[in-house]
């Protein structure tokens, strides 16, 4: 069948489904009255009758509303903080309360449940909690906002600054490089990134946590899934918002390096550490504290003078909602410019260097209507972005490395001859690649577009509807290079008796003119197509809610063997008695090009039950008790992230051997990596047990503990095959790790009149464990892997620093390079007098994720005026701190923070904490080490907010409602180990920042 | 009537997915066709057989670093020529610094280090002899292509093979053998080292095999020098035969007791005269046939005497000339600069400063060692009239050098300061750099020749001597043969064995610097006298080209075994990790 039949038959299918029915009804009015749990009215919520969606009213101010409608139909009730509830009228008075655990809440594949009668484990985040967040990547908004979701902070400018984000930790581990641990994302329902949304225009995120969750989505779950959703219109009438922000942002924390001096002094002392004479005369250290020749002995400092203090951001945000008769719409426009820390960035005609991100984001989502039974959803967002940047080679990080790097002392910016300083050693002047070498402007293009049918089929079948749709996403980037090189002069004393009495000037390199590139380094596009069928079934008190669905996906990324398909299909059995007893059966069998033909499927099944004890008749009446809910689930789930094209040996072409007298040579074939064989999926077997709760109307508290174990993990073979096969070894699908934890979530809220408040805290624990990784022979036990966790830290236990030759002849020889006085000496685990790779052991916590993550919020308002606070921490982790200039100096030419300060020398042998400073190679003191383990803990103030609401007599009077002013200062402080640079980014980047916002947010 | 919709919107959403676009099931989930080739595609051709074939060739061994990592990076950027007496490395980081100077090399450096001396399995000699085996199992598919040929490709299969067992077996021992190309579900208990002496026998089989369907000669040398002949394959069972006669494992004693001793690995058990007539039985066939068709010799191009010097560049270095029995090939040099990490290894990083105990070695040009009062040697003017291979080895101060002369003295151009790392012992080597100079080299492969003529020569000469119990006139012959041709004359007659034993040893070293050949003498003659050496430097001080200079000898930096001798650093050691999976690798004595 060719494509476009396939279109035409989509269409003809679309058109059937529009054909629709008149009913036949005896209509009458119904009346009542909507009031919350306290027996406050609730204002403008939607009322609807189901059997004739046509009809919408909205509740007044006395939560009162009269409908249209016909005893034994459905009457639905939806509230802006979509709580919603059903009732099949009969009486003509109707008084409905709706309470929290009435919300609906995504539980995947764009389905909702009430989350009174959720049998998995699902944690959910708020629009007007997100909101509090100023942020670009509407991921940096998340941490500590959902118990059981880890968000680890990365370094970088703010089109780069993705956190890792990890699901109830992680249980696998990769090869190499190979990331297997990604969690799944997605948005309305289709796999998108979330960076390509604004804050604004997200309704909601929620993670899905356990197998109840998790197995619809088959060989995608096992890592966990988020579900952004975006907004849809609320409301009566047309409402907009308008939203402006203003932030100042500066660098969090950059590291303290040493002055010429300082620096010249160091050099000196490993000169004579390393065995040989200082390398700076006492008069050519004075010239370099004193300033007197600053071209000869310069001292720069280079992050002051390549960075200003501050940069901004500017975000606007326009949207429009409204939820009429037979269209529910939801617009927004979304503008962001970022002007970045660099310094001197107006040096050149025509052009700035300034790191600068600009963004607009565009979204309209429509519901409508097209008949009785017919509703049609489109969604259709993009956005395109702009930035800008110095034309380093690689990306804006090559500018920092070079701050970072080059030292105080290594040659002036200019030298009097107006020439960019440098030497053959530090070829890199960090000004010159600020505001010398020209600009590249990088652009991305996004478009995201899905289009749903949803067909009741109630008319056929009582309670039945089906869905179709389709999703079309497509990312365009591309980089456009203005570059060129600058020349650069050495300048080199030559001293007689100490006293300069010439110069030699050398220059290098040459001044070109911008000359233009231009590539497309990345686009990516993703087509699904998706339909299902849903049934409702309800007798006596029992309820059975049934779905079927099937999905097919594919993704094209550039470069062959890129595309990945999946194809899926799932259903769900969701069982409720009474509205105190619910059952979920749920399964998914899905289907991947990744795996070879008999291990690329899988089945993936998961049971649940809920018990809400505060439905039981002893419990109903309690003062203390107003929700108690009992949860359990048990299930598989998987995950096909593997390292594509390994099942089979692939036989490369290339590397010959040249005969004869000429060069050219003979082309050559070999064998590949071994096929892996057999090769599968990772199965993930989720168990969890959970309480939700809440207290005296004031207190929730939800707590779930879990249990995993993940099998089918790819691992290497070396340790199990003889390394004398003679070709690459195959991997083999059989490492295995279990993970488990628990979470606790405790919310206070309380309002009394005028004062509100609410405090809270998350708290998320997660261990694993190794349990089969196919381990290389250890002769030691201590040096397992096997029986640790994930990216367990190992290393060789310090315990001081060699004090002279004899304390060297004196102890287990060093084995990795030949040791000096105040070289790290080591304790010599097995005791065989030798220390070597066999005297490693295990050093604190992962390096890769935290067991504990947790958090802190607490918020007051006084009439109008309120203050929130988040803090944010994590603790068991290990970091490894190995960034040359700020951990490890001078080595390989590099620079020397402060960090460095307590560095062993003879005279200060007592109280040293780190070895003494060398230039050479020296293997056994920078390796993994005690030394350079260090505790990654640390506890953040992520955001401050002081806000005042305007009194609703001014605003009216301007013809507004709801106009909020703030301020918000994000990522103040930490407490932590590290302090001269923020721990969560410890490499040469791109600072991470904290930033002070002053907004304000306008309703019309 | 009312079921109508659902049918439709059943065959909606069969069409949907149905159609081709989205197929349902495994079509859709099958892969695009791609360009992958497999292994049947390439046996079912027979440009791409060979093709295969010359993959395997490329895991041949060669001296030199070309690359800076993975891959033909020995030793971490050095040279294996740097732990014998000839030349000593300055390299922080290269193998004989840190591993076997320090004395740090034990059998955990073998798991991960690329810096020793020859590593398991990252000189990919597992690696040829599995590519080797794929080839002889499935060649027999490809339909367009004579058995006449595809039995040569076999025979140059098993050379391929042969050869890394050889260098397996001088670096080891005994080896682990394999039989075919084992896939990982195989057990590998069943393959236990072999014996030394059947791990020669079974090299040898190798050679013989290959000898029968293997060219005397390529026709073609513009187009296919390099590929194996029949000569390649007497010359390497010669090398080997005479390996295993020599008196490390061919002795009375093992020369360090342990298990692998007593199981035979790394010791024949006990002496046997007859293993050195079987090496000189090897030599000499290869000799007689060489000499009948004239195919093979010395190259020699019949240039004036003052031309000896390049006549010798030449043998060593060009191609198809008939002096190369086995020619390995790899990187080579473009116009753009210089392609291999050799040239900078060797030359500022410092891993290959000659040592004047080399210098020292060369006779003067005629023929009479320096020591002789008659050889009018001059320690003023040390450099005069010496043997013509010193100044193609070594890079003299006041030799020619780039279009000028080389400045070796300190302060000159070739060494600014007494403590860098170039020329630190007072030379840099000239052999395989030529004259450092990218123009004149430029579009020259730089090839490794394995096994020379002259070696053939040599190693008759030294097995007939050790069999016979002193040197016959063939001996004599055999061994001027190789003097002669760069000017010096005959040895001097009526040596005693030992004496001629050394004076074949000296030869060997003058002619081979550089060709992985001194070691492997070293260790077969288990000459700890020389390991324990201290080995000497040169100062050359004056102010210019002009001197006048003066010399001043000194102490290079003593090596770890120097001092703590031990004969286990005859053998290497395999890697505890490998030896831990217990599949019959027992470690070399001392490293247990």
């Amino acid at each position: 069948m060719k494509n476009k039949n396939s279109i035409k038959y989509l269409f003809l299918w679309f058109l059937l489904l529009l054909v629709s029915y008149p009913g036949l009804a005896q209509q009458r009015m119904f009346s009542g009255t909507i009031t919350d749990k306290n027996g406050n009215p609730v204002a403008d919520a939607l009322v609807t009758v189901k059997e004739r969606p046509s009809t919408k009213v909205f509740t007044d101010n006395e939560g009162r509303f009269n409908i249209l409608g016909e005893p034994g139909e459905l009457l639905t009730v939806t509230t802006n903080d979509n709580l919603h509830k059903s009732l099949v009228l009969e009486a003509e008075q109707i008084a409905l309360t709706i309470e929290n655990s009435d919300e609906l809440i995504p539980v995947g594949h764009r389905l909702e449940q009430h989350k009174g009668e959720i049998t998995s484990a699902i944690g959910v985040v708020r629009a007007d909690e997100l909101s509090k967040s100023s942020v670009y990547n509407p991921a940096n908004a998340l941490y500590g906002k959902i118990p059981g979701l880890t968000v680890l902070q990365n370094g970088g400018t703010s089109w780069n600054n993705a956190p890792d984000l990890y699901i109830r930790g992680v249980e696998t581990f990769g090869i190499g490089d190979f990331v297997n641990t990604n969690i799944l994302v997605l948005v309305d329902g289709f796999e998108r990134p979330i960076s390509s949304l604004s804050l604004a225009e997200i309704e909601n995120v929620a993670i899905l946590k356990d197998a109840a969750a998790l197995a619809m989505y088959g060989l995608r779950g096992a890592n966990g899934v988020m579900l952004v959703t975006t907004k849809k219109g609320n409301g009566q009438g047309l409402s907009v918002n308008a939203g402006y922000e203003h932030g100042i942002t500066q660098a969090f924390r950059i590291p303290e390096f040493l002055d010429a001096y300082g620096y010249a002094s160091a050099l000196n002392q490993a000169y004579v550490n390393d065995g040989g004479n200082p390398y700076y005369s006492a008069q050519e250290l004075s010239r370099f504290q004193s300033g007197t020749s600053p071209f000869l002995y310069p001292n720069i400092n280079w992050l002051d003078e390549g960075l200003r203090d501050f940069g901004s951001t500017d975000q606007l945000h326009i949207s429009f909602q409204e939820q009429a008769s037979s269209v529910r719409y939801f617009g927004l426009m979304n503008f962001y410019n970022e002007e970045g820390l660099l310094g001197p960035v107006n040096e050149n005609e025509g052009y700035t260097t300034q790191i600068n991100n600009f963004k607009i984001n565009l979204r309209t989502n429509f519901q409508i209507d097209l008949t009785r039974t017919t509703r049609l959803t489109a969604n259709i967002a993009g956005n395109i972005g702009q930035g800008n940047r110095p034309s380093t080679p690689n990306d804006e990080n090559d500018v920092f490395e070079a701050l970072y790097s080059t030292t105080s002392a290594a040659f002036p910016i200019k030298t009097y001859n107006d020439e960019w300083g440098g030497t053959t050693t530090f070829p890199d002047n960090p000004m010159a690649m600020i505001s010398g070498i020209g600009y590249s402007v990088r652009g991305q293009n996004e478009l995201m577009v899905d289009l749903l049918v949803e067909q009741s089929l109630d008319d056929l079948v009582k309670g039945l509807s089906a869905e179709a749709g389709i999703s079309f996403d497509n990312s365009y980037n591309f980089l456009d290079v203005k570059n060129r090189q600058y020349q650069y002069q050495e300048l080199t004393p030559i001293l007689e008796s100490g006293v300069i009495i010439d110069t030699v000037e050398t220059i290098y390199g040459t001044n070109t003119a911008l000359e233009f590139s231009t590539e497309v380094p990345y686009q990516w596009r993703r087509f699904s197509a998706v339909g299902n069928l849903k049934h409702v079934k309800t007798w006596g008190d029992n309820q059975l809610n049934s779905i079927l669905l099937l999905q097919s996906e594919q993704l094209v990324l550039t470069g062959q063997h890129n595309t990945y398909r999946h194809l899926l299909a799932a259903g769900n059995f969701h069982y409720s008695k009474a509205g105190k007893y619910f059952a979920d059966l749920s399964w998914s069998y899905n289907g991947t090009n990744l795996l070879p033909k008999g291990s690329r499927a899988g089945f993936f099944p998961a049971v649940s039950v809920a018990w809400k004890l505060s439905e039981e008749d002893w419990l109903s009446g309690s003062s203390m008790v107003d929700y108690l809910k009992l949860r359990a689930s048990f299930g598989m789930t998987g995950n096909d992230q593997v390292i594509q094209n390994i099942s089979a040996s692939p036989w490369i072409s290339g590397s010959g051997y040249r005969y004869g007298s000429n060069n050219s040579g003979a082309g050559g074939y070999t064998e590949g990596r071994l096929a892996s064989s057999p090769l599968t999926y990772e199965t993930s077997y989720k168990s969890n047990i959970g309480i939700d709760a809440n207290l005296f109307g004031m207190l929730d508290i939800n707590l779930d503990a879990f249990y995993n174990k993940r099998e089918g993990i790819l691992v290497q073979t070396q340790g199990s095959i003889a390394g004398v096969m003679g070709v690459e070894l195959p991997y083999a699908s059989s490492g295995s790790v279990k993970n488990m934890g628990a979470e606790l979530g405790l919310n206070l809220y309380d309002n009394t009149g005028d004062l509100t408040y609410h405090l809270g805290g998350y708290l998320s624990y997660a261990k694993n464990e190794i349990l089969d990784m196919l381990e290389v022979y250890r002769p030691y036990d201590y040096l397992k892997r096997t029986g640790q966790s994930v990216h367990q830290a190992f290393g060789l236990e310090a315990i001081g620093f060699f004090s002279n030759e004899s304390d060297i002849s004196n102890s287990p020889e060093h084995s990795f390079s030949i040791v000096r006085p105040g070289d790290i000496k080591y304790k010599d685990q097995n005791n065989d007098d030798v220390i070597n790779d066999f005297d490693e052991v295990p050093i604190g916590y992962s390096t890769q994720n935290p067991e504990l993550y947790f958090s802190g919020s607490v918020g007051i308002a006084y009439k109008g005026l309120g203050v929130e606070a988040l803090v944010q921490g994590i603790a068991n982790m290990t970091m490894y701190l190995n960034t040359p200039s700020i951990f490890w100096p001078l080595r390989g030419n590099n620079n020397i923070s402060s960090f460095s300060n307590d560095a062993w020398t003879p005279s200060t042998a007592s109280t040293a904490t780190l070895p003494g400073l060398t230039l050479r190679e020296n293997a056994n003191n920078f390796r993994p080490n005690t030394v350079w383990y260090a505790d990654a803990s640390y506890l953040k103030l992520r955001s401050v907010e002081l806000y005042y609401k305007l009194p609703n007599q001014l605003i009216s009077r301007l013809g507004l409602n709801e106009t909020t002013l703030y301020v918000r200062g994000m990522n103040l402080l930490s407490f932590d180990e590290i302090e001269i640079i923020d721990p969560e980014a410890i490499g040469l980047v791109y600072p991470t920042l904290m930033t002070f916002n002053i907004g304000i947010k306008i309703g019309f | 009537m009312k079921y109508y919709k659902i049918i439709f919107f059943a065959i909606g959403l069969l069409l949907t997915f149905g159609c081709e676009k989205f197929p349902v099931g495994n079509a859709f989930l099958e892969k695009a066709p791609g360009v992958d080739v497999t292994k049947d595609s390439i046996f079912l051709k027979a440009e791409y057989t060979e093709r295969f074939l010359w993959g395997a060739y490329q895991t041949l061994p060669y001296n030199v670093n070309t690359a800076n990592n993975g891959w033909k990076n020995k030793m971490s950027h050095d040279l294996l020529e740097s732990l014998t007496d000839l030349t000593h490395s300055y390299l922080s980081w290269g193998g004989p610094t840190t591993l076997y100077y320090s004395g740090l090399y034990n059998s955990a450096t073998e798991n991960s280090s690329s810096a020793t001396k020859y590593h398991l399995t990252q000189e990919h000699s597992y690696d040829g002899i599995r590519r080797a085996y794929i080839l002889i199992e499935n060649i027999h598919m490809t339909p367009d292509m004579d058995a006449a040929y595809k039995n040569q490709l076999k025979a140059e299969a098993r050379m391929i093979q042969a050869i890394h067992y050889t260098e397996l077996f001088r670096h080891y021992g005994g080896v682990l053998w394999l039989s075919n190309s084992f896939s990982p579900e195989d057990d590998f208990s069943n393959i236990p080292r072999l014996t030394a002496q059947a791990t020669c026998d079974s090299i040898v089989a190798l050679c013989n095999k290959a000898m029968v369907d293997l060219p005397w000669k390529i026709d073609n040398l513009p187009e296919w020098d390099g590929r194996f002949t029949k000569a390649s394959a007497m010359a390497l069972k010669a090398r080997v035969m005479l390996f295993n006669a020599s008196p490390l494992f061919n002795a009375s004693a093992p020369f360090l007791d342990g298990e692998a001793s007593q199981q035979n690995l790394t010791w024949h058990g006990g002496y046997d005269a007859n293993l050195w007539k079987d090496a000189a039985d090897a030599a000499e066939a290869l000799i007689t046939q060489a000499e009948s068709t004239g195919d093979y010799g010395l190259f020699d191009n019949n240039i004036a005497a003052d031309g000896l010097r390049k006549n010798w560049h030449d043998a060593y270095y060009d191609r198809g000339t008939g002096e190369t029995l086995i020619s390995i090939r790899d990187m080579f040099r473009t116009a753009s600069g210089w392609d291999y990490t050799f040239y900078w290894s060797s030359f500022g990083w410092g891993s290959t400063n000659p040592t004047h105990t080399y210098v020292n070695m060369f006779p003067m040009a005629s023929g009479l060692p320096i020591t002789d009062p008659a050889s009018g040697y001059d320690p003023d003017n040390p450099f005069a009239n010496r043997d013509p291979r010193l100044y193609e080895t070594i890079i003299l101060n006041g030799d020619y050098y780039r279009g000028r002369v080389a400045e070796l003295w300190i302060g000159g151009r070739e060494r600014r300061n007494e403590g860098g790392t170039q020329a630190r012992s007072g030379y840099i080597i000239r052999k395989f750099q030529c004259d450092r100079d990218g123009n004149s080299a430029n579009g020259t492969i730089t090839h490794f020749p394995y096994i020379r003529m002259p070696e053939i020569y040599l190693t008759y000469a030294e097995a007939i001597n050790e069999f016979d119990g002193g040197p016959t006139a063939e001996a004599y012959r055999c061994v001027n043969i190789v003097r002669n041709r760069v000017g010096l004359g005959d040895l001097p007659a009526g040596l005693s064995q030992a004496e001629f034993r050394e004076a074949v040893l000296l030869e060997r070293a003058l002619e081979f610097c550089m060709e992985e050949v001194r070691w492997f003498d070293l260790i077969r003659w288990k000459r700890e006298d020389i390991f324990k050496q201290t080995l000497l430097g040169m100062n050359i001080w004056g102010d210019s080209n002009a001197g006048p200079f003066t010399y001043e000898v000194w102490d290079l930096p003593k090596r770890f075994w120097v001092d703590n001798w031990s004969p286990k650093w005859y053998l290497s050691a395999f890697p505890v990790n490998e030896v831990n999976k217990r599949y019959g690798l027992v470690q070399n004595p001392g490293w247990e």
